[in-house]
């Protein structure tokens, strides 16, 4: 069946590809296309990919591991409080990055609340450190993979969870063999949201972990440390981020969205 | 001098009165954030209904949004390279590079060349700002290779670090002292940024006069500024 | 083994606003109840409440001497707990497991296979739940919850989205394995042909109360409410047809269809029965004597139940009742037009 759509959405959506779409055709424009290899291959922009990559890919994984449970249990059970947990642990989608990588610092830090007895215990010192980033980039993370799957984990019918109870199935097995299962679709697209926003981050980072190449200066630090410096440099790893992310965003296609 | 100056002022005031409006936009090296916060309050108390408005930044940013076509009505800058280009500046104001440690000294700083120490958590600007790169002239001209940990975008985040204590020390600028414990770097190797303010629009004229005359210096001067 | 079969007794009563439920069960093992009633009336809240997916504000569940409920106790066994098994009325099959991994799903290692087999569910065993039609996704609901081997049996309107083609079919299946499960049966619905075909007890639910307890018969013959009365307003009975004759209980009606072939239900509306003390000449093919067994005085018109082979409750006028008054025994002459053939 021919869907007929309306001209004036079909007006909208278009705005709405072109609102995004020309700032990145700019940033293509002002590629000093001749000194792109040399710009590339520094070994800066090598080592802060790798670092953003590892990065995101870590806080992707602990959002996940960390970020599914809770959701279930917002979803699943009613407890006093419920509306303040879950308002705390959505907070960082709402709050400046640079604000929650502060609040990392004071807490976290050497001289922090937690940090300051965890340093004094261990000799741990998360700033400045990698996985001072991956603490920075999973704050920022993780509340997506809660808003989108405890979304998702409501939408199940609960006539499944009671079937399931009634075949002898406990909480675990109801949560492994039933729920997540009937999730699947939005579990890969609160994946994807989660390592995107980790990928991109930059204002907690730089709060929280500070920047040094080879250590903790992911790709976003990499380009607003290089605007000072050498803008075509800047205009070169922008494009990297650009190109990594539509690789991944057009490579998976509509696959994280299949049930 | 002042006086004839504020006449000049004020007829340019209510002649200039157009386009720019009563409001000047001042594009400011973010290290002279609580100086200029400070100029702003006294050019609007002696000249009510102009709005100065300070955009504070990296001083590289803030030329390349100059370069854009932004707004701005005057430039001030800690390396005179950035103003390349764009107008002539005028030497306003001096800041030596000093070392800083959080107040009391927690991690026993000797002095610049603890920073060669990988045992210690120390931070510089990063490269291409001007704080960064005066920084590493005096690193190099002491012969001293650093080990550090961050090299923070802007000279704020670095002293913010600093307060907080999670940095045994830094590198920044004579006025970013107050909070802070300081060790002078010897003069033979201590760099020292220099200042240039430009107007680059008619608006601008009166606020560059301002800093650039006595009742401007005395506020530079206050704040730990050298004045030339 | 039938010394591990229990009965089920139940006190339920639940009241959240406007619904209340006020309703004692038992039921023996071995034997089909049916819970009949109209839509609304408080049915798949009983199941869920025997199923321990919905709470009981007031009340007890016991399975023999194990105590699934007991309020008064603060004991309330989740459904895990319970070994009740439960048919929904919306099957909820899992559609990410194929036919063969749902009647797996809560079965013991091996008993799967048998149960897929008993209900013929080799040829889609490998589909997913959205590939089978109603009638086939009700045999993988009854065949997963067998497999997990429950103690008691729940069917909730277990004819509910099936088409009526598939029906007759799935009213054998159920028969088989109603009568195969030798623990308590409770099936569930608004459909009296149902309770009257598959059940040995009925207990009509109306307002969430159990307003008439009784066999079949009892409900269909000495209906004590409107609503079963309404209910009873026609005769249901099974046979198998064959050449235009529909075979009940050893005895043939002629019947207008002349196609249809199998098991069918034949239905005879109480008014369309006519009762002659003497044989009736005339057109009527299905002519037979039997015995009266009950004559009920209903004002202008009267129920008058008779027995044989084929037992039915017919409706006459007063008039008419009163000319059979004290006889033993009646002619009875039901027209072919007049009985339906259902399936």
């Amino acid at each position: 069946m021919r869907r007929r759509t309306p001209a004036g959405v079909v007006v909208l959506a278009i705005a709405a590809v072109v609102f995004v779409g020309l700032p990145l055709v700019g940033l293509a424009l002002s590629v000093p296309w001749s000194d792109l290899p040399a710009l590339l291959t520094a070994p800066e922009v090598a080592t802060a990919l790798g670092l953003s990559l590892a990065a995101s890919l870590s806080a992707t994984a602990i959002s996940l591991v960390l970020g599914v449970p809770a959701a279930w249990v917002f979803a699943t059970t009613r407890f006093r409080g419920r509306s303040v947990a879950r308002g705390v642990v959505l907070l960082p989608v709402v709050l400046p990055p640079v604000v929650g990588g502060a609040a990392l610092l004071f807490t976290l830090g050497r001289t922090g609340v937690l940090g300051g007895p965890l340093y004094d215990l261990s000799g741990l010192v998360l700033p400045f450190s990698f996985a001072g980033v991956v603490v920075a980039v999973t704050f920022v993370a993780l509340p997506f993979v809660v808003l989108t799957m405890e979304a998702a984990f409501r939408s199940i019918d609960p006539g499944f969870i009671g079937a399931a109870e009634t075949l002898g199935a406990s909480p675990w097995t109801v949560f492994r063999r039933v729920s997540l299962p009937l999730v699947r679709s939005s579990l890969g697209a609160a994946t994807l949201l989660a390592w995107a926003r980790a990928f991109g981050e930059f204002g907690a980072t730089v709060t929280f972990a500070g920047n040094l190449p080879g250590r903790t200066q992911t790709l976003p630090l990499a380009v607003f440390v290089a605007l000072e410096s050498d803008r075509r440099a800047a205009v070169a790893i922008s494009l990297v981020m650009v190109v990594v992310a539509l690789a991944v965003l057009v490579g998976l296609r509509d696959r994280w969205w299949r049930t | 001098m002042v006086r004839l100056a504020s006449l000049v002022v004020a007829a340019a005031l209510l002649v200039g009165c157009g386009s720019g409006g009563d409001r000047v936009t001042v594009s400011a090296a973010s290290s002279l954030a609580v100086v200029f916060g400070e100029m702003e309050a006294a050019f609007e108390a002696e000249h009510p209904g102009v709005d100065v408005v300070l955009n504070l930044g990296g001083s590289s940013s803030l030329a390349a949004q100059i370069s854009a076509g932004a707004d701005v009505d005057v430039f001030a800058t800690a390396d005179a390279a950035h103003l390349r280009g764009i107008a002539t500046g005028t030497p306003f104001a001096t800041n030596d590079m000093v070392v800083a440690t959080p107040r009391g000294n927690p991690g026993g700083l000797a002095g610049i060349a603890d920073f060669s120490d990988p045992a210690l958590f120390l931070g510089l600007c990063a490269v291409g700002v001007p704080c960064g790169d005066l920084a590493r002239e005096a690193l190099h001209s002491a012969g001293i290779d650093p080990t550090i940990d961050t090299e923070e975008p802007d000279v704020r985040s670095l002293v913010t670090k600093l307060l907080a204590g999670e940095l045994d020390g830094g590198i920044v600028y004579r006025t970013d002292l107050p909070g802070l414990t300081g060790i002078e770097i010897p003069p033979e190797h201590r760099t020292t940024a220099r200042y240039e303010v430009a107007a680059l629009t008619s608006e601008g004229e009166p606020f560059t006069a301002f800093v650039l005359s006595d009742a401007g210096r005395s506020i530079l001067r206050a704040h730990g500024f050298g004045t030339p | 083994m039938v010394a591990d079969v229990n009965a089920l007794d139940a006190t339920l009563g639940i009241h959240r606003g406007p619904f209340a439920l006020d309703v004692a069960l038992h039921l023996p093992p071995g034997r089909t109840v049916a819970l009949l009633g109209p839509n609304g009336a408080g049915k798949s809240t009983v199941v869920g409440a025997l199923a321990g997916l919905v709470p009981l504000d007031r009340g007890e569940v016991r399975v023999g001497d194990r105590v699934l409920t007991d309020t008064a106790a603060g004991i309330d066994l989740s459904p895990r707990e319970r070994r009740v098994g439960v048919v929904f009325q919306r099957d909820f099959l899992f559609p990410h497991l194929t036919v063969a991994e749902n009647v797996a799903f809560g079965a013991a290692p091996g008993i799967a296979e048998v149960w897929i087999e008993r209900l013929d569910l080799g040829a889609f065993a490998d589909r997913r739940p959205t590939e089978v039609s109603g009638g086939e996704a009700k045999r993988v609901a009854l065949a997963r919850t067998l497999a997990a081997e429950p103690d008691v049996l729940l069917l909730d309107e277990p004819f509910a989205g099936v088409d009526a083609a598939a029906v007759a079919a799935l009213r054998q299946v159920l028969a088989e394995h109603l009568a195969g499960f030798e623990g308590p049966r409770l099936l569930v619905t608004h459909d009296p042909v149902d309770a009257y075909l598959l059940a040995d007890e009925v207990r009509i639910i109306e307002d969430g109360r159990i307003t008439m307890v009784g066999t079949p018969d009892d409900v269909r013959r000495r209906p004590t409410t409107r609503y079963a009365a309404d209910l009873a307003g026609a005769n249901y009975l099974s046979g198998t047809a064959s050449a235009g004759v529909v075979t009940v209980g050893g005895r043939g009606l002629a019947i207008a269809e002349k196609g249809i072939a199998g098991p069918v239900t034949v239905v005879i509306p109480a008014r369309a029965i006519a009762l002659h003390t003497t044989h009736p000449e005339g057109t009527p093919r299905n002519v037979w004597l039997a015995p009266i067994e009950r004559v009920e005085d209903l004002g202008e018109r009267a129920r008058v139940a008779v027995g044989g082979p084929v037992p039915l409750v017919a409706e006459v006028t007063a008039e008419g009742a009163r000319t059979l008054a004290g006889l033993p025994e009646v002619w009875v002459s039901v027209k072919a037009t007049e009985i339906t053939v259902l399936d």
